[in-house]
């Protein structure tokens, strides 16, 4: 009788325990607000150029928000000039987006841009003044093996390099706010062609790397004593074969408004929920930038104005710390089976990588 | 020669000799030549057998357990016994015989052998059947006054209904004449009749009573005392008491409802437990925003819009395991009423509805007791007289054991979790004198919830009251009562180095006396006041465990103090028209200690605009607010069968649920009104027609309502909620309107009842703020969390005879309103998810179909022990009803916006109780 009835238990126990479900759900159908103006841009105290995108929402899976163009795009500072953007369709991406060069920001000025849009429409941001710059004292790359459980409960141990960077708080904390974002860019070298008769010069491509978890990074300095040290994870990435080479990353440090600091901290919350049903709501967040001509349908997005200091660290497998002793295999290797005789074909030419360009990133040492 | 027979055979032999002497074939037998006559419309077959028993020369041997209960709806004239028999009973597997001279067994058809039938008439002889009683009325004569008859052309009969054993008086007994309609007795059991001399026959019905029949001569006006008997073969199943503000056509108020305590228990329930609260959502009119969250909304109301009082003690947390049980025990609960259109000048504090739960008093002349178990849960009940006829106690408890499914799971992190509860409830009463009861009670309860390493709940309730109620000659009723409890929620992470408590709570303590006075001349007035004083506890942040590195933090939270006054009369101006009206006025204080900040004038509240801080001491006055409540009711009885009723109420709350999240949980504070925080106000109206067919076969009834409520507490968007101890940074007054419309059909009585009801209801809110960044959706009305416009409930019971019935119930809801992602953009490099409009979206419906099959023992006379197996299947095919949508990266790291429904399968139950 037990044997029979332990097994019949157990099933009906599975059945019971597996109650909660989870699927994904569409929206799409109700696709409101796709006419919606982003504006994302900043506007530094560095020398440019500027950049400013305007696009309209889209489909978040695919990731291709279609941009605006023909829009008149100005930046005026409380001292009564106005510089104009100009409009540029990049060849290598196909994207477009609006510049300005040569207009470097004064702290302690005030700044906003006037967006009109072809059918129009004029969007105007609110002033935000250009804060004091806090330089950062350095950044770092560490790794550690990153333990999770998957769905089917399987332990997985995957090793991650994190990136930190080191601020000292400045003297005066007072209405400070930081935030910080991150680039990648590693090299890719292709395998030595011997399989050619004249073997070509190798090519070595700089590729940029998308860190793979989004996060905002962000502090304020009022609850900091001055001279205080603060470290902030900016950056995490999976070490695969990126890593192989040499990887370089790069660090901007922002001092940024009030505004903008509590605008970055409501896109955090948005994108780093924990998926139980105890989450804040989450809600549209609206930027700084208003629609004149319909005050009810504001832009999404930002524009900053910021102070930026950099820093720059470089790393390659193997080098990731003292107790880090992972090494990532060589991604190509000869494979004489076929033509060209390499296991992957961007082994044999490396501009095929995504994104890939030969020009050395102007903050690649 | 002795002639051997085997032990074996000598029994079968005996067996049929016995069989063929008891029975014979039937067709030959002269009783059932019999010709009868007789209409049994309205009869069930046990009610036919007696009379036929009274009339004809022939006696009737059954098991009344086996027998159907509900109305035959025969009329039979002139028939042969055999053929009525013949026609009756194959369609129940049943079958008949002859046995001795002139009677008739009654059994089923596998049953029918000498030893069944032997034991049946042996227990007949013996006296151990007992008639069901609730079938047949108690009957009963009275006259007033003495012949000769009056000449008057109608007197005044004024009579008394009490209970036979108590003596206590039973109100909201409905007694109907066969010629002057119908009354209902008043609180203190009383009712006059206008009546003609001359012969009447009077059905006094109650829920929870025996039927009983009066056939009243009436010579000269006077006055009558009836007794009722309470259902004795239903003690252990513990049917519900009514309550004549739910009966639907007589009662003044509009939108009551009274739930039986056996439809609680019938209801298929979820884990097979049935619930108190759970089953108020088969309700028109209460809904949920799914399951697993705790609490109910009443007509478009907060959760925290509901006043829930056990015996007037208040519960400010009504669930049990993140809400899939309710704290209340239904082995203990004599009524469940809730009133979620007219709430009478007596209640108070919230704006939305009233659950008023009773506890019964424990048995004064026995000794009961029960225990059952269930998959996830076990309880156990006692009751009985500590002194026989003046003092008896009533104790219940349940503990759950889910554990032990937890573990057997193959995930980790469930293997590792727990989830348990455990509550407990006490009442002792005395019978003080002849008019006088002093009761005392206790609750406790307690929960548990740890999802592996990761996070936990543990909250936990106590209350006790004490209560006096005394009637004073033969108008005044007084009732006094004290209560007093805490709540204490945790919300902590148990380990590593941010292993923390964070807890919250408040403490309550509440002194609540009333008169009644109860004046024949059409009036019943009612007057009293309340106190009561609220002290919020601190929200306090603490490093749990020796490793943490959590530095403490404490939030002190304000108290509260509330008094209140209120008069009602319930006024009937004719016999076809009642009016209620009633004033309430209430008060209130907002105490320290507390700290108060002043901000800047024409900006938004906030960290930065703070230009002082006001310090308040313990119990220091730091805010006021007052105001009148007036309640008005109408019935208007447009024929016997006909109502249609009126309401108008004004509520006060002055106690908040602080949320922001889909589903309510134990982090969230509750705060009393203060600078900032105003008092929410609400204005209901409500109208509804009630008709009832066929002497209450049938109960039909539209209601239709409008409230409004202002100074309701909105969230900001991105509000933190959380060890803030300036709220007003983050929330919003806004206001509340909610309107619609709800049917309901109900059958109650035949081998179908139940009902079918329908509601249509809207619910919206708006957030707006002087500072237009602030408003929510940009000023604009938006849908409720909870507005879910279309709802019906289908419950039905189909009883195959006492003892054995199926319960099936269909809910369907339309999805919720939800924000969710409609698209996404890019701002930096950070893709960020495009949400609509607060509650702009819904989730899919919710619907439901749940199937229960009760075998109830507790009404056998044959077998000594009583139990009741309960099996049933909630969401019987397996509908995944998603309860909320959130936002996610897939394993490419893009977002992905998915549902989840906390129950996706079938659930299968089994519950057991046995009683004693």
């Amino acid at each position: 009788m037990t044997n029979r009835l332990l097994p019949a238990l157990s099933i009906l126990v599975v059945i019971l325990v597996f109650i909660t479900c989870v699927q994904e759900i569409d929206f799409s159908k109700e696709n409101t607000g796709q006419n919606t103006l982003v504006v994302s841009g900043t506007f530094t105290d560095g020398p440019g150029p500027h950049i400013l995108r305007l696009t309209r929402p889209g489909n978040i899976d695919k990731q291709a928000f279609k941009p605006v163009p023909g829009a008149l795009v100005s930046l005026s500072d409380d001292q009564g000039n106005r510089y104009d953007y100009q409009e540029i369709l990049s060849l290598s991406d196909t994207t477009l987006f609006y510049q300005l060069d040569n207009v470097q920001g004064i702290a302690g000025r005030e700044y906003q841009i006037e967006i009109r849009l072809p059918d129009g429409e004029t969007y105007r941001s609110r002033p935000e003044k250009m804060p004091q710059r806090v330089l950062i004292d350095s950044v770092a790359v560490r790794a550690e093996y990153f333990t999770s459980i998957n769905a089917n409960g399987t332990i997985v141990k995957e090793p991650f390099a994190y990136l930190y960077a080191h601020t000292t708080s400045p003297a005066q904390t007072t209405g400070n706010y930081l935030r910080w974002d991150a680039e990648a860019v590693y090299i890719f070298n292709e395998v030595l062609k011997i399989y050619h008769p004249i073997p070509p010069p190798q090519k070595q491509c700089f590729i940029p790397n998308r860190l793979s978890d989004q996060l905002v990074p962000l502090a304020d300095l009022n609850i900091y004593q001055p001279g205080a040290a603060i470290i902030t994870q900016v950056g995490k990435r999976r070490i695969d074969r990126s890593f192989e080479h040499r990887i370089g990353f790069l660090v901007h440090q922002r001092a940024i408004s009030r505004e903008a600091y509590e605008y970055w901290q409501k896109i955090g919350q948005l994108i780093s929920p924990t998926g139980t049903i105890f989450d804040v709501p989450p809600a549209r967040v609206y930027g700084n930038v208003e629609n004149e001509t319909d005050p009810d349908r504001p832009a999404l997005g930002y524009f900053e104005v910021s102070a930026v200091d950099t820093a720059r660290v470089f790393t390659r497998n193997g080098l990731l710390g003292d107790d880090f002793l992972l090494q990532v295999n060589p991604y190509c290797n000869y494979d004489w089976s076929k033509w060209p005789p390499v296991n992957h074909p961007e082994c044999d030419n490396c501009l095929l990588l995504e994104g890939s360009t030969l020009q050395k990133p102007e903050w690649w040492e | 020669m002795n002639l051997s027979i085997p032990k074996a055979v000598q029994n079968v032999l005996l067996g049929c000799c016995c069989f063929f002497f008891l029975l014979r074939p039937a067709s030959a037998q002269p009783i059932f030549d019999l010709e009868i006559s007789g209409d049994y419309r309205n009869a069930t077959i046990i009610e036919m057998f007696l009379d036929l028993e009274q009339r004809y020369p022939v006696k009737f041997y059954y098991d009344p357990d086996i027998l159907p209960y509900y109305k035959v709806g025969f009329d039979c004239q002139g028939r042969r016994l055999f053929n009525l028999l013949q026609t009756l009973l194959p369609p129940h597997n049943l079958t008949f015989a002859a046995a001795r001279d002139n009677g008739v067994v009654i059994c089923r058809k596998v049953d029918l052998n000498g030893e069944y039938v032997r034991n049946l008439l042996q227990k007949w002889d013996d006296n151990k059947i007992e008639l069901p009683e609730f079938l047949t009325p108690l009957k009963l004569e009275r006259q007033t006054g003495m012949p000769p008859t009056s000449s008057a052309a109608t007197v005044l009969v004024e009579g008394v209904i009490k209970d036979e054993k108590t003596q206590d008086p039973v109100p909201g007994a409905t007694i109907r004449t066969d010629t002057a309609g119908g009354v209902t007795t008043d609180r203190l059991g009383r009712f006059r009749l206008t009546l003609k001399p001359g012969e009447h026959l009077l059905k006094i019905q109650y829920l929870g009573y025996r039927e009983t029949e009066v056939r009243l001569l009436v010579y000269q006006a006077g006055t009558i005392e009836i007794l009722m008997q309470t259902r004795a073969l239903e003690l252990a199943a513990v049917e519900i008491q009514g309550n004549k503000a739910a009966n639907k056509q007589t009662a003044v108020a509009t939108g009551v409802e009274l739930l039986s305590t056996q439809t609680i228990k019938d209801l298929p329930s979820f884990m097979g437990e049935s619930d108190v609260v759970k089953s108020l959502l088969i309700l028109p009119g209460v809904s949920t925003v799914g399951e697993g969250a705790s609490g109910f909304n009443v007509r478009g109301g907060n959760i925290d819009q509901n006043l829930v009082v056990q015996d007037e003690l208040p519960f400010y947390n009504t669930s049990h395991v993140l809400g899939f049980f309710s704290v209340f025990n239904p082995d203990l609960v004599r009524s469940t009423t809730l009133y979620k259109g007219h709430i009478p000048a007596r209640f108070g504090g919230r704006v939305a509805s009233v659950l008023d739960v009773k506890l019964r008093d424990g048995n004064f002349s026995e000794w009961h007791g029960s225990a059952g178990a269930g998959l996830a849960a076990a309880k156990a009940s006692v009751e009985g007289p500590v002194w026989k006829e003046k003092l008896s106690v009533l104790a219940g408890a349940r503990m759950s054991y889910s554990d032990w499914m937890l573990k057997l799971a193959k995930l980790p992190d469930v293997k590792q979790s727990s989830a348990w509860f455990n509550d407990v409830n006490a009442k002792i009463s005395l019978r003080s004198g002849k008019n006088g009861t002093i009761s005392a009670g206790g609750h406790r309860s307690e929960d548990y919830f740890r999802f592996a390493q990761e996070f936990g709940y543990q909250w936990k309730t106590t209350g006790a009251n004490i209560s006096w109620r005394q009637t004073w000659g033969e108008s005044v009723l007084t009732s006094l009562t004290a209560t007093s409890g805490q709540l204490q929620n945790t919300y902590f992470q148990p380990e590593g180095a941010g292993a923390f408590d964070l807890s919250n709570g408040l403490s309550f303590y509440t002194v609540n006396a009333q008169a009644s006075w109860l004046s024949l001349a059409n009036h019943e007035i009612q007057i009293g006041g309340q106190w009561n004083r609220t002290n919020v506890l601190p929200q306090q942040l603490r490093p749990r465990g020796g490793d943490s590195d959590i530095l403490p933090k404490t939030i002190q939270q304000e108290n509260g103090a509330e008094w209140a006054a209120f008069a009602d009369d319930e006024f009937k101006i004719s016999e076809k028209i009642t009016l209620y009206g009633g004033l309430r006025y209430s008060h209130f204080r907002t105490a320290g200690p507390g700290n108060v900040r002043l901000y800047e004038p024409g900006v938004p509240f906030s960290d930065y605009t703070v230009t002082d801080t006001l310090v308040f001491g313990d119990n220091e006055t730091s805010q006021t607010y007052g105001g009148l409540e007036p309640r008005v009711s109408l019935n208007v009885r447009l024929a016997d069968q006909h109502a249609i009723k009126f309401s108008y109420n004004r509520l006060r709350q002055y106690q908040h649920l602080i949320s922001n999240t889909t589903a309510a949980t134990p982090s969230d504070t509750w705060q009393v009104s203060n600078r900032y925080l105003r008092p929410q106000v609400s204005d209901s109206y409500a109208a509804g027609w009630f008709f009832t067919k066929e002497n209450k076969r049938w109960e039909n009834s539209v209601e239709v309502y409008y409230r409004h409520t202002d100074d309701v507490p909105a969230y900001e968007d991105f509000a933190s909620l959380l060890l803030n101890d300036h709220l007003e940074t983050e929330l919003i007054a806004g206001q509340q309107r909610s309107y619609g419309a709800e049917f309901l059909f109900r059958k109650n009585e035949g081998r179908w009842t139940g009902w079918a009801s329908y509601t249509w209801s809207r619910s919206f809110q708006q957030a707006r703020s002087q500072y237009p960044a602030l408003s929510v959706n940009r000023g604009a009305w938006f849908p409720a969390n909870f507005d879910q416009p279309h709802q019906a409930i289908l419950f039905a019971k189909y009883a195959i005879n006492p003892a054995l019935y199926w319960t099936f119930n269909f809910t369907y809801r339309t999805g919720r309103p939800v924000t969710a992602p409609v698209n996404g953009y890019q701002t930096g490099s950070v893709v960020v998810p495009n949400y609509s409009d607060r509650n702009n979206l819904r989730i899919p419906d919710y619907h439901r179909l749940d199937a229960g099959l009760t075998i109830d023992k507790t009404r056998s006379k044959l077998a000594g022990l009583k139990w009741t197996i309960n099996l049933s299947v909630y969401n019987l095919y397996a509908r995944k009803n998603p309860f909320s949508v959130y936002f996610k990266r897939d394993r490419t790291g893009r977002p992905k916006a998915y549902q989840l429904a906390v129950i996706g399968s079938v659930i299968p139950a089994a519950n057991l109780v046995f009683y004693w």
